[in-house]
């Protein structure tokens, strides 16, 4: 008896998993962004852009962020991504397609030094306004 | 004499096949009858009508059966259904929601809806007036989309600094012990070496962070979703929103971490997947019994994000192969 259940069941399946695949192959290739021995410290998003970030450091990139200045030996790397609806799931969204890689550095002054590592920058601020929004990050902060 | 033995032996196979459907109709237990204790308030007609025709017939405890609906076996499945669908889900019991879970199940409807998964494939082909139209659907977005329009706004927050209790204070809470949730999934602080696979946010006012552990990320790399392999652990921690000076939205105040953490023979009731959720400063572990996952979280996750092995965030396939191969090429100098 449980066996007539179970073509039953099964022949309902194989009729639900023929409905659409959001996930359609478009020859372009997943990505996640591998920061070495830098640390996550933080994400944000810009409503404006559309744009998502997230933020990786060393440990004297979040001692950076507390003082809000330069010190010796800072490596903080700002990632930001395309804002995209999740595929499956109106009303989510998430980080897609890659735009920039930015950097701060310090030198061996302590002087902060802003570079772009990868793509086009969305924000239309100068140097010294990046490092400063940069360095606007905190830590986020999770139970202990 | 073959041919003969046959014509004798298909009338009793057609005896015995429909002594056995009669007797199968002793094993008949009907569905369980419940009051409606509380109906849905504040949804426009129009939409409670779309429910009450496609989804009262399972989400409910006011159902309709047809004559075919009560005879077994289809009874069988279609109670399954049934119980399972209360169990996740009833229009008739709504007032147990807060209003918050109101909302956030009505953008599972939509979603459910638009992805053509409800209601459910088998019950529509048997019940084709059950369908949703487009419009119908749209419908239900548009009443989706106002449920958030009210509080849609950013929270005019202080700087991210200021949005909460200093983490000092807290660290009292939880020294009683590492929070466990009912199905045994502890809390586990780790994550915070694992590797940021995806950020998300929500239309209802979060931020959210999901780490992969070694095993997830490689899992990701391969594309080894159809299962995802044993010891493969996902975590994903909600914030509140708050903003940075220049308007930029940040993760704020703490709000809860979810945990997946795969073990294809521990968890077979939620496809492999062990599900734990901890909630507040405290992380209060969710769920009475370990029937938690099985009731509020496998859903969604199985229904929509059956493509990637039961994972929604997956980082999309968007990204050019060529420009990434060239930024890792620069970046490992
Ligand atoms: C044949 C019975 C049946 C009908 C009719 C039906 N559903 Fe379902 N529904 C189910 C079952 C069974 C599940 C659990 C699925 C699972 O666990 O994979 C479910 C799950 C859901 C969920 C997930 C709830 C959660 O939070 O976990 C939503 C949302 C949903 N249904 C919406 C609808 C809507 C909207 C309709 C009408 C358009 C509908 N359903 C019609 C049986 C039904
Ligand atoms: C209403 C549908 C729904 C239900 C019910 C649900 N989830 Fe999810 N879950 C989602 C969506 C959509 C995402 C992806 C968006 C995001 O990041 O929040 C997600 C993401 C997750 C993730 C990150 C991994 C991934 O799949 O992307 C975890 C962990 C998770 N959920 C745990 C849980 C737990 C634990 C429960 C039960 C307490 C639960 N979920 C119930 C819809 C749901």
């Amino acid at each position: 008896m449980k066996k007539v259940l179970y073509i039953l069941l099964f022949g309902s399946l194989i009729f639900g998993s023929c409905a659409k695949n959001p996930e359609k192959e478009t020859g372009k290739i997943r990505f996640m962004f591998d920061p070495g021995s830098l640390k996550f410290i933080s994400s944000s998003f810009n409503p404006n852009l559309q744009t998502m970030s997230a933020l990786y450091g060393n440990q004297k990139g979040i001692s950076a962020l507390e003082a809000k200045k330069g010190i010796i030996g800072v490596d903080l790397k700002l990632v930001t991504y395309k804002m995209q609806d999740d595929p499956n799931y109106f009303g989510s969204k998430v980080n897609g397609e890659l735009l920039s890689v930015e950097t701060v550095k310090s030198d061996q002054m302590g002087n902060l030094k802003y570079g772009i590592e990868f793509g086009k920058v969305s924000s239309n601020e100068s140097s010294k306004q990046r490092i400063s929004s940069i360095l606007e990050y905190q830590p986020l902060k999770l139970p202990q | 004499m073959k041919h003969l033995k046959q014509i004798r032996i298909l009338p009793i196979v057609l005896l015995c096949i429909s002594a056995g459907f009669i007797a199968l109709q002793f094993f008949n237990a009907p569905i369980e009858q419940r009051p409606v204790t509380g109906p849905m308030k504040n949804v426009p007609k129009e939409v409670t009508q779309i429910l009450e025709r496609s989804c009262y017939g399972c989400h409910s405890n006011a159902q309709n059966l047809t004559f075919l609906d009560k005879l077994a076996p289809i009874s069988w499945i279609v109670n399954k259904d049934i119980r399972r669908a209360r169990e996740v889900m009833n229009f008739s019991e709504w007032d147990k929601l807060s209003e918050v879970e109101q909302k956030g199940k009505f953008y599972a409807i939509f979603n459910m809806v638009r992805a053509e998964k409800m209601p459910l494939p088998s019950y529509a082909m048997t019940h084709p007036g059950a369908k949703l139209s487009r419009n119908e659907i749209e419908i239900i977005k548009q009443f989706a989309l106002s449920l958030s329009k009210k509080d849609s706004f950013i929270p005019a927050h202080m700087s991210p600094v200021e949005a909460g209790p200093k983490v000092e204070t807290l660290t009292t809470a939880i020294q009683a012990g590492v929070p466990v949730s009912p199905n045994g999934i502890s809390y586990n602080a780790d994550f915070k070496n694992w590797k940021v696979i995806g950020m998300s946010t929500l239309i209802d006012n979060s931020i959210r962070v999901i780490y992969g552990n070694d095993i997830a990320v490689k899992a990701i790399q391969e594309e080894n979703f159809h299962p995802w392999p044993d010891g493969s652990a996902i975590a994903k921690v909600v914030f509140k929103q708050a903003k940075k000076p220049n308007g930029e939205i940040v993760p704020g105040d703490f709000v809860n971490m979810q945990y997946m953490v795969k073990d294809g023979k521990e968890y077979t009731k939620t496809e492999g997947w062990g599900f734990a959720k901890f909630n507040g400063q405290e992380l209060k572990p969710t769920g009475k019994t370990a029937l938690f996952a099985q009731q509020s979280c496998i859903s969604c996750h199985r229904q929509l994000a059956e493509s990637t092995g039961y994972l929604f965030n997956v980082p999309p396939k968007v990204n050019s192969r060529k420009l990434i191969e060239q930024y890792l090429k620069t970046a490992s100098k």
